[in-house]
């Protein structure tokens, strides 16, 4: 497994990331194809920073795939470009390499700036949709509580 | 047969409940469980906003968010959204236009106010 060349808490400024969907209503829009700004607003102790993992270090299915329960194949998955939301939000929104032990925690990124639903909303706006959630080829479903 | 606004009421409610059965980590990335303060809030709104202003507003999309918390969202068919956001602390709205820009975000305090004065007017004002 190839690991990131950057140290930890390095600010990353070129690359792609992958970003989870979970499989709700509220957090992607059928109808105009993308994911909702409720995909990238963090947890509020989390300071404004959510997860997301470096593409070039893991497999799409991985990425996609819910290290705790991995029989559930709800969820859709999309892509960052960190140059681009570097840009679009004029610097708000970054991305910092955060290695952890945790599965995929080689490709951990934090990225920083979206606890403001304008900067959230900027991010969904320009992310590219790779697995629209609910939609695996396997058929796999929600195992709780989707809608 | 066409659903009441208590049938749509009820649904809405029913699915508010749900949200009580997520079990920490439901979206994949440690999201704490919904808390019972978030969703007591999040009926109370509906039921406001019943209410005020009967059966087109008793049926949003329901569902969690990371806060951890409640979002109830009134959809202006293609022409944008209310979102009413619900934690343990507080509730707020965030208006999407139909451009996917965000228009306006304030906390709510009262929610027949936000029922009359927010969710009405912005709705009226999308679908035109």
């Amino acid at each position: 497994m190839a690991i990131p060349p950057y140290a930890r808490g390095e600010e990353i400024r070129a690359g792609t990331l992958y970003r989870r969907i979970p499989n709700f209503r509220n957090y992607y829009d059928h109808d105009l194809g993308l994911p909702t700004f409720h995909a990238f607003t963090p947890r509020r102790k989390d300071n404004g920073a959510f997860s997301a993992h470096l593409k070039d270090y893991v497999s799409e299915e991985d990425a996609a795939t819910d290290p705790k329960r991995p029989d559930d194949r709800s969820y859709g998955l999309c892509e960052l470009d960190i140059a681009d939301m570097r840009a679009l939000t004029q610097g708000a929104v970054t991305a910092w390499y955060a290695p952890s032990q945790r599965a995929l925690g080689h490709a951990h990124v934090r990225v920083l700036g979206c606890a403001d639903e304008m900067m959230a909303q900027a991010v969904a706006r320009m992310a590219r949709v790779i697995r629209v959630p609910g939609t695996h080829p396997s058929g796999g479903r929600a195992t709780q509580g989707r809608t | 047969m066409a659903n009441t606004a208590e049938d749509l009421g009820q649904r809405a409610l029913a699915e508010i409940d749900k949200l009580g059965s997520l079990d920490p980590g439901w979206d994949s990335y440690d999201a704490e469980s919904i808390p019972e303060e978030a969703r007591t809030r999040a009926r109370d709104c509906i039921r406001a906003v019943i209410s005020q202003l009967g059966s087109s507003y008793a049926d949003p999309v329901v569902g969690p968010t990371a806060t951890p918390g409640v979002v109830l969202i009134w959809k202006a068919k293609g022409q944008g959204e209310v979102h009413a956001i619900f934690s343990r602390d507080d509730a707020k709205y965030v208006v999407v236009g139909s451009d996917q820009r965000i228009r306006d975000r304030l906390p709510i305090h009262a929610y027949p106010d936000f029922a009359l004065q927010v969710l009405k007017y912005h709705l009226s004002l999308l679908r035109r």
